[in-house]
């Protein structure tokens, strides 16, 4: 007795591959003859086959798109290819070259423009310390209703704590209607300009309950298409006659303004 | 007539002609698809690892040695892809990825991942195996089965049982030996044999204890 249930302990893990056929000679023999007066491991043969045959009988899913379409007819479009799609990961340090100065371009213009912004609405703010505009620790925090009268609307800055990771609510709008979102920024590498609807804006600012600041600035796209999106209040005829002003930013120092 | 994956591979070095390459990846984006679900569990990721490992394969399709299979080689970069991806994916939930040898302490392995609690929480369901189990419910029953496996042992089963590979091309694909490939098939169908058995109402043999 002893001596069949060594046998069967020996020879159990060897099923898996004697079915596959995958033993050499001398196994295959030791495990066949042991079948021959083992009833129990034939039930475990016989049990490892119905298994096998029923993974056998899954289904081969199919992907939702044809991915031979990535790689069009001339070799020489080819890397376009592939690049956009890599493209579509996000965008970090491994900037391609265009891209790269195409966002530094405008980094650079838009500081300019906010910081003349700043200097001439907000003259409080030149003696805050020099430094990058959205850098947590640097960011000047404007009190709501600074100079509102100027320009119509208020600058509203991210609080420091909620600068260092979350996406940044840099925004505009106006104390006469507080909870109507007018500047909708997003996180953003790649700087696109893109009018939304003010309805869908809404909508997004009823469902949003944890922005830095509440009521005020609403994010409304978190595509992988990053974008920096400006509401054109003027066109529904659902703003004053002011100008409105959008600055928006992020954690990489992008900046996005529409005078 | 089909071309073989080589001549395919040959006509499109030599002509640089898209076709070739396309009918190459029409001819496994289907199996690399399920392969890649089943590993991860999620469809979305499962057509990037496809699209990323189609961009390598065209990318280093020069380095295909030919020493194994167009098979081989193709789900070798979407099983590293997979191992990737479910590295990345269990570091953000602050899970490590569990280093399996059955030849020394499987039920140590066991007690580090959730597998024995879903085994456990199906055995205890006490289906009765004759009644209303239909080929959808044992096609999705297999499914959830599967992800009860370690991550070794789901891809060694998935490989072999689903994909077809032999163990020598699996030990090609997951990088491990003949004898760990073996070990891994073993207590991955055992499990799944375990979690199954009392689904096949014509069973009435349990695998024997461990």
């Amino acid at each position: 007795m002893t001596e069949r249930q060594l046998n069967c302990a020996d020879i159990e893990p060897l099923l898996d591959a004697f079915h596959d056929g995958e033993l050499g000679d001398g196994e295959k023999n030791a495990v066949g003859e042991h079948l021959a007066v083992c009833a129990d491991c034939q039930e475990r043969l016989g049990s490892i086959a119905r298994l096998v045959k029923s993974l056998g009988a899954l289904p081969t899913l199919k992907p939702a798109r044809d991915l031979a379409a990535l790689f069009p007819d001339q070799p020489e479009a080819q890397p376009d290819k592939l690049a956009a799609v890599n493209s579509k990961r996000p965008v970090g340090l491994g900037l391609t070259g265009r891209t790269a100065v195409g966002l530094a371009a405008a980094l650079l213009l838009l500081f300019l423009v906010y910081a003349g912004y700043q200097e001439s609405t907000i003259p409080k703010l030149s003696s805050a310390p020099a430094g990058t505009p959205n850098s947590p620790e640097r960011a000047p925090e404007l009190t709501p209703g600074l100079n509102p009268a100027a320009t119509g609307k208020e600058l509203v800055m991210p609080a420091t704590k909620a600068t260092a990771s979350d996406t940044p609510a840099l925004v505009v709008h106006r104390p006469e209607q507080a909870t109507e979102p007018a500047v909708l920024e997003a996180p953003h590498k790649q700087v696109e300009r893109q009018t939304i609807d003010p309805d869908r804006m809404v909508a997004f600012e009823s469902t949003s309950k944890d922005m830095s600041a509440p009521g005020v600035a609403q994010q409304v796209e978190f595509s992988e298409q990053e974008t920096v999106a400006v509401a054109n209040l003027d066109e529904v005829g659902r703003t004053n006659t002011a100008s409105t002003i959008g600055l928006a930013t992020d954690e990489d120092g992008l900046y996005a303004i529409e005078l | 007539m089909d071309l073989s994956d080589e001549a395919l591979i040959d006509s499109f070095q030599k002509t640089k002609d898209s076709n070739y390459f396309r009918s190459l990846v029409r001819r496994y984006q289907n199996r690399i698809y399920s392969a890649a679900y089943r590993f991860l569990g999620s469809m979305e990721e499962a057509e990037e690892v496809v699209q990323e490992t189609y961009i390598k394969v065209h990318q280093n399709l020069d380095k295909f040695r030919r020493q194994s299979s167009f098979g081989a080689w193709i789900f070798r970069i979407s099983h590293n892809i997979c191992v990737d991806s479910l590295r990345v994916k269990q570091r953000r939930r602050g899970i490590h990825l569990v280093s399996f040898d059955p030849q020394l302490a499987p039920e140590q392995e066991d007690s580090n991942d959730s597998a024995s609690q879903v085994i456990s929480q199906l055995a205890d369901s006490s289906p009765c195996p004759a009644e209303a189990f239909d080929f959808k419910e044992q096609s999705e029953l297999i499914e959830s089965s599967l992800k009860a496996l370690p991550d070794s042992q789901r891809a060694v089963v998935i490989l072999h049982d689903l994909e077809g590979f032999s163990y020598q091309e699996i030990s090609e694909i997951v990088g491990a030996n003949l004898g760990t490939v073996r070990s891994r098939l073993h207590y991955g169908r055992l499990k799944l044999r375990q979690i199954l058995e009392p689904y096949f109402s014509s069973s009435n043999v349990s695998p024997s204890p461990r």
